[in-house]
């Protein structure tokens, strides 16, 4: 079936970017690989590369946008960096499903969270961003510990800077969701709050 | 068809906006794929829409170009989504986005070829067959252009109105878009274009990057486009149109204006009829 074997040629073009320097080297051997007659190897080679890359730079700006809006204090922390890490994460790792733009936040904040050079600061609002992503998404249960940064005290109106442990549980059978923030032992006091994700 | 009016893509951040001026617009579209999930907030959120608008739902990612087959999953949330919000209609795109397992995460379109066309067709047979409402399709803006066309995107709508009784969706600033990057007439184009099955139009602003239109429904309404749609509405009087804006949200009043602007030229063709 040429048209399948079109797509799916054009789809590994479009999301990586190493399938595109392979292709801008050798076209027609690429093409070959699908299985496309000469004549349709041809045609194909013909797809200026500039086209493609328009094409594949727009797709990963799209979803650098998406995954900005999910991860908006992470982003306003790093920033040119967060842009700078998502081409690189983006490079090889497609977007999957309905809720693509939650995994790939999910994705790329485990990507962050990897990178060595990570500042702390950095960390502790990614950790809490991540989560709050993840708590969007189908898992029932997310949870994550926070470290004692002045911005985590602040943005869960904490009464002093602490170690906290941080939970999501989905509830009914609407995703809502109760969110728990239990301070670690060696602490002064508890704090228990329940609100809707909408308002978090 | 009922003419339903015009109104805008609704923005969950407009919703407040929106019921201090409810009588601001007639209708609304809402991205489907944004309710297919069980999440309370936007499940709420979309009773309160449906209870006071008709919503028209505009899904993203049916695939219908795709060679690949449908999936199946994601068809029939969709079509539980339409069923329960009774719309006169629904919409999705003359696209690809996934194929050989792999997931674009937007448009790609597809050649205009007989095979093409017969995939097409297939898949809207099915979507529409099972959601029982009728189906329209939406023509794209496209980076790329793919070889072996076999008849012009006009031909290749007109084909697909006519074997599957589909509608049509026309985005004007997908066609002034590619008109611009790729060189030919819009006026041209909109002459060949099946117009009289058109049940929707879409119009929206996007933004030059490198010497390329990009459709990124970040800005006004350009001027060329508006003319664009007055010379539409000339032609034929389509019975809903729609604004987009998806970035750079601008304060609910400039859509309402762009929303008037859009009824008066609307308006005009009616009273002219």
């Amino acid at each position: 079936m040429p048209l399948q074997n079109e797509q799916r040629l054009l789809a590994l073009l479009y999301t990586s970017a190493s399938a595109r320097v392979e292709y801008a080297r050798q076209p027609q051997e690429f093409c070959k690989r699908f299985h496309l007659s000469p004549q349709a190897c041809a045609a194909m080679a013909a797809i200026p590369n500039s086209s493609i890359e328009n094409y594949a730079r727009s797709l990963i700006a799209k979803r650098l946008n998406e995954v900005t809006k999910l991860l908006p204090m992470t982003a306003q922390s790093m920033g040119e960096a967060f842009r700078e890490a998502f081409y690189a994460y983006s490079k090889e790792v497609p977007t999957r499903g309905v809720d693509r733009h939650l995994r790939d936040a999910t994705a790329f904040a485990k990507f962050l969270a990897a990178r060595k050079e990570s500042a702390k600061a950095e960390v502790s609002v990614l950790r809490l961003e991540a989560a709050r992503v993840s708590a969007r998404g189908s898992s029932p249960l997310v949870v994550c510990m926070l470290p004692p940064t002045e911005w985590i005290t602040k943005e869960l109106k904490l009464r002093k800077p602490e170690w906290v442990v941080l939970a999501y549980l989905r509830v009914g059978r609407y995703r809502r969701w109760s969110r728990m923030v239990i301070p670690l032992p060696n602490t002064s006091h508890s704090t228990e709050t329940s609100k809707s994700l909408a308002g978090d | 068809m009922p003419a339903l009016g015009v109104g805008f893509s609704f923005r969950p951040a407009y919703l407040a906006d929106l019921f201090l001026r409810p009588h601001s617009m007639d209708v609304l579209e809402v991205i489907a794929d944004h309710y297919l999930e069980n999440i309370a907030d936007r499940q709420e959120q979309l009773e309160l829409l449906c209870a006071h608008y008709t919503l028209l739902p505009h899904s993203l990612n049916l695939s219908l170009g795709g060679a690949d087959t449908l999936d199946r999953s994601y068809v029939r949330r969709l079509c539980r989504l339409v069923q329960r919000l009774r719309p006169p209609w629904f919409s999705d795109h003359l696209a690809f986005t996934r194929a050989g397992g792999l997931e674009l995460g937007h448009l790609a379109p597809v050649p205009l070829t007989k095979e093409a066309l017969d995939v097409v067709c297939q898949h809207i047979h099915e979507v529409q067959d099972r959601a029982e409402t009728l189906f329209i399709l939406e023509n794209i803006s496209t980076h790329v252009i793919l070889p072996g066309a076999e008849m012009t995107e006009a031909d290749f709508l007109a084909e697909v109105v006519e074997r599957t009784a589909c509608g049509l969706l026309l985005d004007l600033t997908n066609v002034y878009t590619n008109a611009m990057n790729h060189g030919f007439s819009a006026d041209a184009y909109l002459q060949e274009y099946p117009l009289e099955h058109t049940m929707q139009i879409h119009i929206a602003g996007g933004e030059w990057s490198r010497g390329t239109l990009n459709d990124t429904h970040s800005a006004p309404v350009p001027k060329e486009v508006w003319r664009l749609l007055e010379y539409t509405l000339k032609r034929y009087r389509v019975p809903a149109i729609i604004l987009e804006r998806d970035e750079n949200l601008p304060p609910f009043e400039s859509i309402v204006e762009e929303t008037e602007m859009a009824r008066s030229l609307w308006g005009c063709h009616a009273a002219s009829e």
